[in-house]
C-alpha cells in the first residue's frame, strides 16, 4: 500500500471487537507515551546538560503519540459501547 | 570545573565498604560509542542505527503486533540514547531524523481499526504524523524553505508530477491492490483521492524528502538521498512485496535526486500524490 497504511496493518487487523479488545497494541502505545512524559519531566527537573540534550528527540515523539493515545481510547470506547 | 554529566561512568571509581576500588560497568552504548569514535566515528554510529531500525522492522514483518511495537520502542530508545551520547553536532541531526521512523511505525501499527474503512486509516495515521513532522522541523530549526516548500521554475515540477502520475501504472501492476472505494460514485472517488493525496503523497514527501533528506543533507554532505531512500525502503517494506519494495526505493532515489536538483519538494509531493491516487483509487476503479 503506502509507507503508513501497510499490508502488515491489514493482515494484523483484529477480526472482531472482542479480538481488538484483548489486543495489547493500543495499550503499549499509551504506556509508552506515559513513560515518555515521565522521562521528559525527570529530564527537566534534573536540569543537566545531557538531560536537556535529549529533549529534541523526546519532544517530537510525545505530541503525535499523545494524539494517537486519545484516538485509541476513543476507538476502544466505540468498540465497548455496543457490547455493553 | 569538570562537568559530572559528561563522565561516562568508567572513571567514576569509588571505595566499597571492604575498601576495594569498585568501577561501575560501562553501559553497552557507551562502549559502542567509544569504539565508534576510535574507528572513525560517524559511519559506525549511523550504520549501527540503520541496523537497529532494520532489525526492528524485521519484527514488524514477522512477529505479532505487540512484539513489533516493543521492537520499535527499543529502536527509538536506542536512537535517543545515541543522540544524547554522540557528541558531534552535524551527525546528531540524522539520529533525530531516523528517530521519527519508529514513531511512524508505532502509529501505523496501533491506529488501524475495523471501525472505519481503510481509506480513513490515512487520516488516522496521517494527522499525528503531520504533527510529528512539524514538531521535528521546529525543534531542528527547519523553516518551510529548508524543507523544500518554495516556488521554483514550474516546468521541472510539472515534469516530476507527470512522471509520478505515469509511475502509478507500474505501481498498480506490481501490487494489484484492492480499491479503496467500495462504491465508486464520483463523490466517493473524489473524497478518497483527496485523502490519499493529502495524507499519503504529500505527507510522505514532507517526511521523507522534506524533513529526513534535508536534515541528512545538512548533517552529512551528499548523504541525504541515501538516507531518505533507506527510510522509504524501511516504511514500504510493510507492503510485504519485494518487487514493490525495490520499486519504492528506486522511486525514492529518483524523487530525492529531483529535490536536490530543483531545491523544491512541490513537484515530488504532487508526483507522489498522483502516483498513490492512480494506484490506489483510480486504476482499481477503472480496471475492476
Amino acid at each position: 500500500m503506502t509507507g503508513t497504511v501497510t499490508q502488515v496493518a491489514i493482515d494484523n487487523l483484529p477480526g472482531t471487537p472482542g479480538q481488538s479488545l484483548v489486543s495489547g497494541a493500543g495499550g503499549i502505545v499509551v504506556g509508552f507515551v506515559l513513560a515518555l512524559i515521565a522521562v521528559r519531566l525527570l529530564l527537566v527537573v534534573s536540569d543537566t546538560e545531557r538531560g536537556r540534550s535529549i529533549l529534541p528527540v523526546v519532544d517530537p515523539a510525545i505530541a503525535p503519540l499523545l494524539v494517537a493515545s486519545v484516538m485509541l481510547m476513543v476507538g476502544r470506547l466505540l468498540e465497548i459501547l455496543p457490547i455493553g | 570545573m569538570a562537568d559530572p554529566d559528561r563522565s561516562s561512568g568508567l572513571k567514576a571509581t569509588h571505595r566499597s565498604e571492604s575498601g576495594l576500588a569498585v568501577t561501575p560497568p560501562p553501559s553497552l552504548l557507551d562502549l559502542l560509542t567509544r569504539n565508534a569514535r576510535a574507528h572513525g566515528g560517524a559511519p559506525v554510529v549511523l550504520g549501527l542505527s540503520g541496523l537497529v531500525l532494520v532489525v526492528a522492522q524485521a519484527f514488524v514483518l514477522t512477529a505479532e503486533v505487540e512484539a513489533a511495537e516493543v521492537a520499535q520502542i527499543v529502536a527509538f530508545i536506542f536512537l535517543a540514547t545515541a543522540y544524547a551520547t554522540w557528541p558531534r553536532e552535524p551527525e546528531r541531526g540524522v539520529l533525530v531524523a531516523l528517530a521519527m521512523l519508529p514513531i511512524v511505525q508505532l502509529l501505523s501499527l496501533a491506529l488501524p481499526t475495523h471501525l472505519v474503512p481503510t481509506s480513513q486509516w490515512f487520516v488516522l495515521i496521517g494527522a499525528p504524523t503531520y504533527m510529528l513532522l512539524v514538531v521535528v522541523a521546529y525543534r531542528i530549526g527547519l523553516r518551510p524553505a529548508g524543507i523544500g516548500i518554495r516556488i521554483t521554475p514550474w516546468q521541472p515540477q510539472v515534469r516530476i508530477f507527470l512522471l509520478g502520475a505515469a509511475l502509478s501504472v507500474p505501481a498498480y501492476l506490481i501490487l494489484r491492490p484492492e480499491g479503496l472505494v467500495a462504491d465508486p460514485t464520483p463523490v466517493n472517488v473524489l473524497t478518497a483521492a483527496v485523502i490519499v493525496a493529502v495524507f499519503g503523497g504529500l505527507l510522505e514527501e514532507g517526511l521523507l524528502r522534506g524533513v529526513i533528506q534535508s536534515i541528512a543533507d545538512r548533517s552529512i554532505a551528499g548523504a541525504g538521498v541515501a538516507v531518505s531512500a533507506f527510510a522509504t525502503g524501511l516504511l514500504y517494506s510493510g507492503s510485504r512485496d519485494l518487487r514493490y519494495l525495490v520499486f519504492a526505493v528506486l522511486v525514492g532515489i529518483v524523487f530525492g535526486l529531483a529535490v536536490r536538483r530543483t531545491g523544491s519538494i512541490i513537484g515530488v509531493a504532487g508526483g507522489h500524490a498522483a502516483l498513490l491516487v492512480g494506484q490506489l483509487v483510480l486504476l482499481p476503479v477503472i480496471l475492476r
